[in-house]
């Protein structure tokens, strides 16, 4: 029986510990610790809820955009107030570019070293390289010229001794299993998805001013005033024509290197289709409205609720019904730690209890984490790019059925391997084709929108406090790369009086709650094989494909507390 | 009374604040400086009445000062250096700046959408119209906050003490009788 501790998890966005325990080469338990306080719920009590998105959205620079987004759709719930259509399109653009680009950047950059042993690609022959990636895909960069300058690149890396981003990795590891050449392509491809993602968000600098953090929300709109004929307007057929051809390059880049490469992949680690799967229960609150937010039927992605794997039924989402317990959590509630309250009554009154650091194991039976324990009607859920397509798979979404059976049949495996830590690989993917695809419709529209003089971006009927209510109340959502998120704010007197949001990873890194249930990635870790406990790359495996909201380094220590392995990252 | 023009064909170290050119120059007046203010003066006037977001001006890419703009006090190269490989920048895309690279812009450059509530750095009786006077006066490069600041400190010396021209012309004229 050991006990692992991985703290902080790197290759992920924020301070992550992992404590497990290790019972006959499997994890018995698991425990999930958001080890940061956040606290900008407090720094916006008493500000001007036109501004709440500018704070929000300081929360985190790696998915950007979101919390600014969730923000003014809080805010515009609580005043009644409803946006231009350019304004709608606009925001579906900026999202679906965010959750690509994501998306891309997690297989590859934040999760592809759990599966691809960087230093066997030094092992490869470039030519079988080239036959392997014609053979999976018409990408033009395939000759046997171009990996064999790669590998060169990879060789005289290893030579400096200077691993730089390569340098945290377990490699040597009986659990890789990729063939050298594949290794080789996906080291080619890590680069190139590199440069990728640099060009293609762009976008958000034309339609957001910059990346990260967009700077043209406002409440009622959005600022990127168009004009066809205006060559200093935020958006004429000139910039059109820019976001266009970016969003033509992304779908090129995904058809024919992100797919292939996931499915490449994996082909040789068909057993992740049995570990991982965690809660079976799912949440998405739906995104990319064809008309107004309120009007949730029309959504892209389907708004639901997948209750223990039952595809058949798709539950209505109320967000009267999410919840949050602090019983593990380092916060205190009036009226007890006991009972779990509404968001719209939230309160974030932190009181840390832990251990003081430096420690070596957190004190599970009692508060344990910074993150509080959401749940729906009382159970805990998983959010995200699993839940989302299992939720529009469930729903008779025509292009996601499509897009699913499609993987499904070439890795022949059946629907309920999705239930994994594979299939949320898998669910990315796919997620990510299918935004790739519909992209450029919505480009179109506002095209369209443009050269026919519908030019409005903002409302501005209630921008003036004078308007507003003495006392209101909002909700605002968002389908983020990571999964469900809501805002909730109340407003009195022009000002914020209360704010709460309830993000992604609160829900999957969440810890237990009042009656013991386990958070999403508690759950999922349980059973997960562990060959060599000073190296748990299987359990890195697992975490990784929550894809976790910085990297330092990774501290190994075993049951008697005995630190074994410290590898730093960067 | 003669216009003191001597730095007319000095090297521009020795006016950085000044910028000449023949945009300056006219065929009848020469450098009609008067004129030149009178007119960029009542443009940038106009511009700044831009009043609602979404309206022709906004769409020009006209001024955002009124509608809480930081950037006559921001501190970075923003709109030089632009972002994601030089593409665009906040101003450029409609929305005011917020001054976000200034140090502790949470506490001093909030609320972001009301006309700059008070400036640290140029003195507690300066007001932020003072500052915007001179900026639209000036038309000066909106982010240079040096400039500015000499700007805003230079007329207030001038309404408080003759500026350094006018006692050596007073001490000749009064040095005579």
């Amino acid at each position: 029986m050991a006990r692992i501790v991985i703290d902080p998890v790197t290759r992920i966005e924020g301070h992550l510990r992992i404590e497990a325990q290790v019972e006959g080469g499997a994890v018995a338990d698991a425990w999930s610790s958001g080890t940061m306080f956040r606290g900008i719920e407090l720094i916006l009590q008493g500000r001007d809820p036109r501004e709440a998105w500018i704070w929000t959205q300081r929360i985190c620079g790696v998915c950007t955009t979101v919390h600014a987004l969730t923000s003014v759709r809080a805010v515009e719930d609580a005043l009644g107030i409803e946006v231009p259509d350019n304004a709608r399109l606009i925001r579906n653009i900026i999202g679906s570019t965010q959750t690509i680009q994501d998306h891309v950047i997690h297989f590859y950059h934040l999760h592809a070293l759990d599966w691809v042993d960087v230093t066997l690609a030094l092992k490869a022959d470039p030519g079988k390289t080239s036959q392997l990636a014609e053979s999976i895909s018409a990408w033009p960069k395939s000759s046997r010229v171009y990996f064999k300058m790669i590998q060169d690149r990879v060789k005289a890396l290893v030579a400096s001794k200077q691993l730089s981003l390569f340098s945290s990795g377990y490699w040597g590891h009986p659990a890789y299993k990729l063939p050298p050449e594949a290794n080789l392509l996906a080291v080619a491809h890590y680069i190139e998805a590199l440069e990728f993602q640099r060009e293609f968000i762009r976008i958000h600098a034309v339609l957001g001013g910059k990346n990260p953090h967009l700077q043209t929300y406002l409440v009622g709109g959005m600022s990127t005033a168009m004009d066809p004929n205006e060559p200093h307007a935020p958006i004429n057929p000139e910039r059109i024509e820019f976001v266009r051809e970016a969003a033509k390059a992304a779908q090129a880049f995904v058809e024919q290197v992100y797919i292939p490469d996931v499915l490449a992949v994996a082909g040789f680690y068909r057993e992740w289709f049995h570990y991982g799967e965690g809660l079976g229960n799912f949440l998405a609150y739906g995104e990319y409205p064809m008309h107004g937010v309120k009007d949730d039927k029309s959504f892209f992605l389907p708004r639901g609720v997948i209750l223990n794997r039952d595809l058949s039924t798709v539950h209505p989402m109320d967000p009267k019904n999410v919840s949050e317990y602090v019983t593990h959590s380092w916060y205190d509630y009036t009226g007890g730690n006991g009972a779990a309250k509404n968001p719209a009554e939230g309160e974030t009154r932190p009181n840390y209890t832990g251990p003081k650091p430096p420690y070596e194991q957190l004190n599970v039976a009692e508060k344990y984490s910074w993150l509080k324990a959401p749940r729906y009607q009382d159970q805990a859920m998983e959010v995200g790019p699993l839940s989302r397509m299992l939720v529009a798979y469930a729903a008779g979404h025509a292009q996601v059925r499509e897009l699913v059976n499609g993987v499904l049949a070439k890795l022949n495996a059946p629907a309920t391997a999705l239930f994994s830590t594979l299939g949320r690989i898998a669910a990315r993917a796919i997620e990510t084709q299918l935004l790739a695809r519909e992209l450029p419709k919505w480009i179109d529209e506002l095209d369209h929108n443009l050269m026919h003089g519908n030019l409005r971006v903002h409302n501005g009927e209630r921008w003036d406090p004078a308007t507003w209510p003495k006392n209101a109340q909002g909700w605002g959502f968002h389908e983020a790369p990571r999964g469900a998120l809501g805002h909730w704010v109340e407003i009195e007197d022009r000002k914020i009086k209360n704010y709460q949001c309830v993000v992604p990873s609160t829900w999957n890194a969440g810890p237990r709650d009042a009656k013991g249930q386990r958070g999403a990635y508690e759950a999922a870790l349980l059973k997960t094989p562990v060959a060599d406990p000073e190296r748990p790359v299987e359990l890195l495996r697992t975490i990784h494909s929550f894809d976790p909201c910085l990297a330092c380094a990774v501290h190994v220590t075993d049951a008697r507390g005995h630190r074994h392995a410290e590898v730093l990252a960067r | 009374m003669a216009r003191d023009l001597s730095f007319i064909g000095r090297p521009h170290e020795y006016e950085p604040r000044r910028v000449f050119s023949l945009t300056g120059a006219d065929w009848q007046d020469r450098v009609n400086f008067d004129r030149l203010r009178k007119e960029r003066l009542a443009r940038a006037k106009e511009q700044m009445e831009i009043h609602d977001l979404g309206d022709e001006g906004h769409r020009k890419g006209w001024c955002l000062y009124k509608m809480g703009c930081k950037g006559p006090v921001g501190t970075f190269n923003c709109p030089n250096a632009r972002w994601n490989d030089q593409t665009s920048w906040p101003v450029k895309a409609g929305h005011g700046c917020l001054a976000c690279a200034s140090p502790r812009f949470w506490d001093t450059k909030s609320p972001f959408y009301e006309r700059l509530p008070s400036v640290p750095g140029f003195g507690v009786d300066v007001t932020a119209g003072e500052i915007g006077l001179v900026l639209t006066g000036a038309v000066a490069g909106a982010t240079i906050v040096h400039g500015i600041a000499s700007a805003v400190r230079d007329r207030r010396r001038g309404s408080a003490a003759p500026p350094p021209e006018t006692p050596s012309s007073e001490k000749t004229t009064s040095g005579k009788p």
